[in-house]
């Protein structure tokens, strides 16, 4: 059904614009030039394009598909991918990361479906809690902690945009060059470098919801180094949507208690200060942030009542040393980096996470909590390719990289004491640390891993890449990851790709080795694995008119579900789950003439939960996008956005109603009257749609958020930028 | 058979879903905005002159300043890699029939290194960066003009480097590399050149 529809619509798409514009428009184009000398041509100038349409247009090229070395547009690459440009976010007047991961073909961004308000991105059937199916890096280096999240990043006050020169996505497992977790994908965010920044530029925006946003940022040359400063300030209380029930409320209507807070508005305050440095000199790069975000925790993991005045903070610090040498020796490209990614954790005030008397009676005394914990990521890495052998290039990758678990504190005022002995009322918080009754242990894991890859260009339209990784793990043993795209150009305009790849989802280390029953580890668990096959075309009859177009199955197996064991000693978590997903995207880029210009797309995916014998639950079956810019004079543009997610499906246990179409109407004006000033103002959901995105299914009989989780409003935005 | 017919209901039921959700007013104001945006976009086409269609241009004329040890009487123009010039390059083609040019150009997409010995001119695209050294090499007995936009091409034994500068298209020359292979740069191309080494 889903082929035939996207089938029908690209055949459509296809007969409109083939009408011969491509010719009309290669005609029109040669018109004008044909017949000039070569003094003529060399003073015709190129017209004055609002710097918006360069990243509709240009396309920039990118590594991401082939481990850093080969850059090519996306049209090319062996695998999938999207590109959002700092234009484009500038254009899109985005506020963060989510925003701008929106105009993604067939990405959904939702929250983690427990309550925490953590984003959760997701695509192609596969939709965990916090976008642990995406690999996310920062300049390459993958920030991930002990849950294989980027928690650091993901939390309230998603991270902030100033700083981002292009996000670049792979949509497609690429665990064949990236390693585990790159299931739905790899994001990667690139950050501004002195090339980029040509000078000083500061700002600020102030919007809904009490939001300040100040940056200041400065790149130069200075002797043999480019230097890239920039600091970011944000601040907002969130949107604040009010929850109107929650467990404790289920829990209250059962016992005639009036313990829930609800209804209540959700903590989404956030307060965050993001610094960083971009050093380069001839072959070297030297790249340090340090992300701090004081915030609220949403709504309690349990569910059980709000916590509006609680406060979480969260330090993330990332160095980065890279030695890039395209020219080695005549035909080498060598790198090598070293990194260090260490992430802080904790609750600044006590967490209230059971009311007294709370759950039916299961807390007499309530519960506060306190924990912190910190991870550190050392990582080095080389890639080695060779371009001496005739339309072949070979690439071998290695590399070491750890993950270790530690300082993990807790404070708790119910439960056991390290001892075993139950915590009385009145003995206050009580340090368990270092005891068995630790929600995660201290822990690491190490990682080993080698690939190789060939990229033969075997006759002049066909090329072929395969590639297979190898990691060894310290805790559940070792993975092979393959790859195989083979592209085929049919003619100067038209490129198709056929795309085999495997990627796996490292179990998370509670799932491991958690000893706090009923969570049981289970140290003989496998990798979750995900197969997909994958067919891409894309179509570019001119410069000025892209069509992109992919068709996707795949399946996964082996994902971990807990399920305690009769004794409880046994493990409760299993390699039990089974799924498939098929769909397509497409996506179309147009620049009809110099003052407009569209970007369109639409997704559809149906999947299939075989161990639930149910459709996979809370994932939009299909996806539309659309953004039209404007140039209404040489300084002014006006963008406009449309997002609508839609047909979600609830688990077949789930008696609500299946939640409603998400939709989103944006609009931003900016202007930029010189060189110096740019200045923006915009909003987005104009319609004040009602939005929500599922919240969990239920868990024996009881739905801990049934009224679903509900998202932003309609927002304003105002924003004036200087550059020096 | 029922499923069918529970099929078709379901169907029918999302159409009416669908133009009720879209009779709702913000989706009607959201159309009419949108259509509103639109109708410039149905606006006579302005053609836009963009740094690929003049390299292109430019890929076109090199030939008439340049004299290959045996003079052909139909040029092989080559295009290695992802070539962003579209078809812009066969529609000057054209017009320079419609023009009566003396020479014309045989425009051909390549892939692999092998099979670029018989080009007398070739344009190596960015997405070659990474084996340039390689096609270079290759190329480094024949007598083929070698053009491309790579940053430092010209320097690293290439013949002509296109950039852009001030939203003008220029190019430096490598003359030395030129007369090595056995080519004659023209005086006119030296004189526009950015620069010639």
């Amino acid at each position: 059904m889903i082929l035939a529809r996207s089938l029908c619509l690209c055949l459509a798409l296809t007969m409109l614009f083939d009408l011969n514009i491509q010719s009309l428009h290669a005609e029109g184009m040669a018109k004008p030039l044909s017949g000039l000398s070569i003094d003529e041509l060399s003073k015709v100038q190129l017209d004055q394009t609002f710097d918006v349409f360069d990243a509709l247009l240009e396309r920039p090229r990118t590594s991401l598909a082939s481990g850093g070395h080969i850059e090519q547009s996306p049209a090319y690459t062996p695998a999938v991918i999207s590109i959002v440009t700092a234009q484009d976010i500038e254009a899109m007047g985005a506020n963060n990361l989510d925003d701008i991961l929106r105009a993604v073909p067939g990405l959904h961004v939702g929250v983690a479906n427990e309550g925490r308000y953590m984003a959760d991105y997701s695509m192609r059937g596969l939709r965990g809690q916090t976008s642990e199916y995406f690999l996310i890096m920062i300049n390459g280096i993958p920030v991930k902690h002990f849950g294989n999240n980027a928690w650091s990043l993901l939390h309230n006050g998603r991270y902030p945009v100033h700083n981002i020169e292009r996000v670049e996505l792979v949509r497609g497992p690429v665990s064949a060059l990236y390693g585990a977790d790159a299931m739905n994908g790899v994001i990667n965010i690139i950050t501004k470098t002195a090339k980029d920044l040509q000078g000083t530029q500061t700002g600020v925006r102030v919007g809904s919801y009490n939001t300040e946003n100040l940056w200041l940022q400065h790149g130069d040359t200075y002797g043999d180094y480019d230097i890239a400063v920039s600091v970011e300030y944000l601040q907002t209380d969130g949107h604040r949507s009010i929850i109107q029930a929650d467990l404790q409320s289920y829990y209250d209507e059962r016992d005639g208690t009036q313990l829930s807070a609800t209804p209540a508005p959700a903590n989404t305050f956030s307060r965050q200060v993001q610094a960083s440095v971009n050093i380069s000199k001839d072959h070297w790069n030297l790249f340090a942030l340090r992300r701090e975000n004081r915030h609220g925790p949403g709504m309690l993991t349990r569910g059980v009542m709000p916590i509006v005045d609680n406060q979480q903070e969260i330090y993330l610090h990332l160095l980065k040393l890279d030695y890039h040498n395209p020219n080695l020796r005549r035909y080498w490209n060598f790198r090598t980096t070293l990194s260090l990614v260490h992430f802080s954790w904790q609750d600044v005030t006590p967490r209230n996470m059971f009311a007294p008397g709370g759950l039916g009676g299961r807390f007499p005394h309530g519960q506060q909590l306190m924990a912190h914990m910190q991870d550190v990521s050392p990582r080095a890495s080389f890639s080695l390719g060779y371009s001496g052998w005739q339309d072949h290039y070979w690439l071998l990758d290695g590399g070491y990289t750890q993950l270790d678990l530690y300082e993990v504190e807790q404070f708790t005022s119910a439960g056991r004491h390290p001892d075993g002995s139950p915590i009385q009322a009145e003995e206050g918080m009580v340090n368990i640390t270092d005891s068995p009754y630790l929600g995660v242990q201290e822990q690491a894991r190490e990682n080993l891993w080698l690939l190789l890859q060939d990229t033969w260009l075997f006759t002049d339209d066909w090329s072929v890449t395969v590639g297979v990784r190898y990691d060894l793990f310290s805790d559940f043993g070792s993975v092979w990851t393959p790859r195989f795209s083979l592209g085929w150009r049919i003619d100067q305009d038209l490129y198709a790709r056929l795309m085999y790849s495997r990627a796996f989802l490292e179990p998370n280390m509670t799932e491991i080795s958690a000893q706090l029953p009923p969570l049981i580890g289970n140290p003989d668990l496998d990798p979750m694995t995900h197969d997909s096959l994958e067919f891409a075309l894309n179509y570019e009859p001119y410069h000025q008119f892209n069509m992109a177009m992919s068709l996707f199955a795949n399946q996964q197996r082996g994902q971990v579900e807990y399920l305690p064991g009769l004794a409880k000693t046994e493990p409760s978590y299993h390699n039990l789950g089974k799924s498939y997903a098929y769909g397509a995207e497409l996506e179309v880029r147009w620049k009809p003439n110099k003052t407009n210009g569209v970007v369109a797309n639409i997704a559809f995916t149906q999947a299939y939960d075989k161990r639930q014998e149910q459709d996979v639950p809370h994932i939009p079956q299909q996806m539309f996008y659309l953004r039209h810019d404007y140039l209404l004079n040489p300084g002014v543009y006006l963008n406009t956005q449309m997002s609508w997610n839609g047909y979600f499906k609830r688990a077949k246990d789930d008696w609500r109603e299946a939640l409603s179409e998400q939709l989103s109407l944006d609009l931003s004006v900016r202007y930029k009257p010189n060189k110096h000033w740019n200045i923006a103002v915009g909003g987005r959901n104009l319609t004040n749609h009602d939005n929500r995105d599922a919240s969990q299914g239920p868990n024996q009989g009881i739905i801990n958020y049934p009224d679903d989780l509900p998202l932003e409003g309609r927002t304003w935005f105002a924003e004036m930028n200087y550059r020096f | 058979m029922l499923e069918e017919v529970s099929m078709k209901g379901r169907s029918l039921y999302r159409i009416q879903n669908m133009i009720k959700t879209l009779l709702k007013p913000h989706w009607l104001a959201g159309s009419v905005l949108f259509l509103f945006y639109f109708f410039p976009l149905s606006a006579a086409q302005e053609i836009e002159i963009n740094a690929e269609a003049l390299k292109a241009a430019f890929l076109h004329n090199f030939p008439s300043f340049i004299n290959w040890p045996n003079m052909p009487e139909t040029l092989d123009l080559c295009i290695l890699g992802e070539s962003p010039f579209g078809k812009t390059l066969e529609a000057l083609n054209r017009q320079a029939q419609l023009q009566d040019a003396e020479q014309t150009l045989r425009i051909q997409y390549h892939n692999r290194v092998q099979g670029l010995e018989n080009c007398h001119m070739v344009y190596i695209s960015d997405s070659e960066k990474y084996r340039q050294t390689a096609i270079l090499d290759h190329l480094a007995n024949h007598p083929i003009v070698t053009v491309s936009s790579l940053p430092n091409f010209a320097r690293r034994g290439g013949h002509i480097e296109f950039f852009t500068v001030q939203k003008r298209v220029r190019f430096y020359i490598n003359n030395t590399m030129l007369k090595q292979q056995k080519l004659k740069a023209g005086a006119n191309l030296l004189r526009v050149a950015a620069d010639v080494f």
